[in-house]
């Protein structure tokens, strides 16, 4: 049997963290300095964005090459949106509801057209083969970047959650959002939010295990 | 007929809560006293409390190196821009 102390250290309530990177007085602050015109606010506000905007895409959307376009659009629109900000309360909800509305457009895109554009010749020539986009291969980051960037078991683990589930487990565990501000930005009742949260995180931790 | 909840399934509803501080008083003395007591409920509050705890790290990593460059230079650009317009 465990000893008492680390029984126990088991048992205490997991704290949020109060100093996440897009969250509390601090971050306000800086959406604040940004949105009056201060540069030094500004690079560091979309700095911030970057890393988010990136790591939401990729995650909810799957496309590495997506995810860099998501991330260089959401980097101009903040750029554009700061300076009219009035409430910088609500900045995170709409930086995630551009960056998610962005990721759909995306998606939109990819499944209305083709993935590369090619001569009719060179068309029928690459019919049978998998699609590529030649133009853009060297841009891309690769799997084994990305794989060391967040873990390939972790990857993998969010893979296997539908796409609503997986956005509610970014949102809530890795951009440190409540459960209300998650709601608005789904468009879910926070009841529903809980549950799709409780059911992802039991998933993911069979998949982590298993891994 | 449907079977009676005992008290791993009630732990097991109700974990994903407790972890995240939104059961009151009574709940959670509930459930740490039914830990205390169960070896495999206190894995599994373990076990998912490291899964909580990969994805907060994972939020913490920067960016693969390529991906932040193309995205220094893109805030380099718009800043530039505004100073330029300033």
């Amino acid at each position: 049997m465990q000893p008492a102390g680390k029984r126990d250290n088991v048992l205490r309530v997991t704290k949020r963290r109060d100093l996440h990177p897009s969250q509390g007085a601090e971050f306000e602050a800086l959406v604040r300095a940004a949105a009056s015109g201060g540069d030094a606010a500004m690079e560091t506000l979309l700095m911030r964005v970057q890393s988010t905007a990136f790591r939401f895409s990729l995650l909810v959307c799957g496309d590495p090459h997506d995810a860099e376009d998501v991330m260089q659009e959401s980097l101009l629109k903040t750029f554009r949106h700061v300076r009219g900000i009035r409430e910088p309360a609500g900045f995170r909800t709409w930086l995630f509801r551009t960056v998610r509305n962005f990721c759909m457009m995306k998606r939109r895109r990819r499944v209305g057209e083709p993935s590369q554009v090619l001569s009719i010749d060179a068309a029928a020539a690459s019919a049978d083969r998998a699609p590529i986009d030649v133009a853009d291969a060297a841009q891309r980051p690769d799997e084994a970047a990305l794989n060391s960037w967040l873990g390939k078991r972790l990857r993998a683990a969010l893979a296997s959650l539908a796409p609503a589930d997986r956005m509610i487990v970014l949102l809530r565990e890795m951009e440190g959002l409540s459960t209300r501000e998650v709601a608005a930005i789904t468009k879910m009742s926070e009841d529903n939010v809980k549950t799709r949260l409780h059911r992802s995180r039991a998933r993911l931790r069979a998949e982590l295990k298993e891994a | 007929m449907a079977r009676r909840k005992t008290a791993c399934d009630m732990l097991a509803e109700r974990l994903s809560a407790f972890l995240d501080g939104d059961l009151d008083a009574a709940d959670c003395r509930r459930i740490a006293a039914h830990a205390r007591r169960c070896a495999r409920c206190r894995r599994l509050t373990k076990e998912l409390r490291d899964t909580v705890g990969t994805c907060r790290r994972a939020a913490t990593v920067p960016l693969p190196s390529g991906v932040r460059q193309r995205a220094l230079d893109g805030i380099r650009a718009l800043m530039t821009t505004r100073r330029g317009t300033s």
